[in-house]
């Protein structure tokens, strides 16, 4: 096991300079160590800032090993208005249960979000620097969504109590409104057609995660099920599902594989129908794989996610290649996760 | 555009749930004080640049977007926004023709 100084992680550039040139020879060379570290850290935070969307995947278990473990949470009151401000803040990192179940809901489904990131994939937050969750509830009257406007907060409706009811009651819409953040942060998947599917897709992966992972269910047990707590008697049983998803509901089918894909101009391309495809190839990869899905298909994708020849116009070709090689590359070429992650997409027709 | 009557659609795409929701209605059919919102409220709007307000940035996700028609005897204007450029003088018609929305069709090609 490499030997780690908490150096590495607390102190500023002028003490371990100083510690550098007077400590004695263990701490001298940790505070060495630690100066390396914090300039690749800045070179890298520089590199960031010159990019529209930072975090290269390179730095993303160096940067988590450096801060990390505790969510910093906003909760806002909308008060049913419309206007694309922050309302009322209503409950803060650290602070107790409100009144109100849609600013709890809300806070702890951020945790739940943000607990499955930490522990399962050693990313902090959003932009695995720590970024702050804002959630903005109440928005609108009858509002009958949950959106990530791209600006760091996720808005939530009450819902019309026909298409969807309270939407902070859905701890996997919640992770699927994040991960799109952490999309906007790491491929910044274009919102359009194959790539505007894939970050439809991923978002549902992962948010389903967030609640096979809070409620410790295995693949097996899962529903596959997205927005079972939230819809309303329009769109039950849910809004979509990864195992079936031509029957999730009355009105949203979605394909399950190529020879399915639905071209349309709507909805910019058709994201939220054709990201059935990449959706039923992670459940089927999850289930040949069973146990934990986290623990396989989960960092698979997130591996993917990271991986800088997938490209921001990606198809699904190419992100399940990337897929393909992720899987070879933490698991082995012949390994059986590798095998499933080819079969799941051939599966759907991809590869 | 000016007139006395109009016949209003709304189709509105997107969302998380991704299911195309649609209204419409015509100024004939409302009580006259309502007419005269409406129209009103088109009359103060120009549709063709509405669209070209601000947007959510790249990035964004799960937003709504709205395709609106308005046919009068003078003629047919649409406009496509995001529900961000939505102006506030449409907000109203806008949650009146969402209340009565149902679920349609996606439209395919």
């Amino acid at each position: 096991m490499p030997h780690r100084c908490s150096l590495h992680c607390i102190l500023p550039p002028d003490l371990l300079f100083k510690l550098a040139r007077t400590g004695d020879e263990e701490v001298r060379e940790s505070a060495l160590r630690a100066l390396s570290l914090d300039h690749t850290f800045r070179q890298a935070r520089a590199v960031r800032a010159a990019r529209p969307a930072p975090a290269p995947a390179e730095l993303g278990g160096l940067l988590a090993g450096v801060t990390g473990g505790s969510p910093q949470r906003f909760i806002y009151d909308e008060h049913e208005s419309e206007a694309h401000v922050l309302g009322t803040l209503v409950r803060s990192e650290g602070q107790p249960p409100v009144a109100d179940v849609a600013v709890n809901d809300a806070y702890d489904g951020f945790g739940d979000t943000y607990k499955f990131y930490w522990e399962v994939l050693k990313r902090n937050s959003i932009d695995d620097r720590g970024m702050p969750i804002d959630g903005l509830v109440h928005y609108g009257s009858h509002y009958d969504n949950a959106f990530w406007d791209g600006e760091g907060h996720m808005w939530f409706g009450d819902g019309d109590g026909k298409m969807l009811t309270q939407t902070t009651k859905g701890i996997d819409v919640i992770g699927h409104e994040l991960t799109h953040g952490v999309t906007q942060y790491t491929l910044q998947l274009v919102y359009q057609g194959q790539s505007g599917a894939l970050n439809e897709s991923i978002s549902d992966c992962m948010g389903s995660l967030v609640m096979q992972y809070a409620k410790g269910q295995t693949a097996e047990d899962a529903s596959w099920l997205i927005g079972a707590d939230i819809v309303g008697p329009l769109l039950r049983p849910a809004l979509r599902s990864m195992k079936d998803p031509r029957n999730p509901n009355p009105h949203g089918a979605q394909p399950a594989k190529m020879s399915e894909y639905v071209h349309t101009a709507e909805d910019n391309g058709g994201v939220h129908t054709n990201s059935g495809i990449p959706n039923h190839a992670f459940y089927l990869v999850a289930s040949a794989l069973a146990g934990h899905a986290w623990e396989g298909a989960g960092v698979i994708w997130y591996d993917t996610m990271r991986d800088p020849k997938v490209k921001p116009n990606a198809g699904f070709k190419q992100f399940a290649q990337g897929t393909l090689r992720a899987a070879q590359q933490r698991f082995g070429t012949t390994s059986g996760e590798a095998d499933a992650v080819r079969a799941g997409w051939e599966g759907v027709e991809v590869l | 555009m000016a007139g006395r009557h109009a016949h209003i659609s709304l189709r509105r795409t997107g969302g998380l749930a991704g299911v195309p929701m649609e209204a419409a209605l015509d100024t004939r059919e409302l009580a006259p004080a309502k007419a005269r919102e409406v129209l009103d409220a088109l009359g103060s709007v120009d549709l063709d640049r509405v669209g070209a307000a601000k947007d959510w940035p790249q990035g964004a996700a799960d937003a709504f977007r709205y395709e609106l028609k308005v046919q009068r005897e003078e003629g047919t204007q649409a406009a496509s926004f995001s529900e961000r450029q939505l102006p506030s003088e449409l907000e109203p018609l806008v949650r009146t023709l969402m209340d009565q929305a149902q679920p349609a069709r996606r439209r395919e090609g």
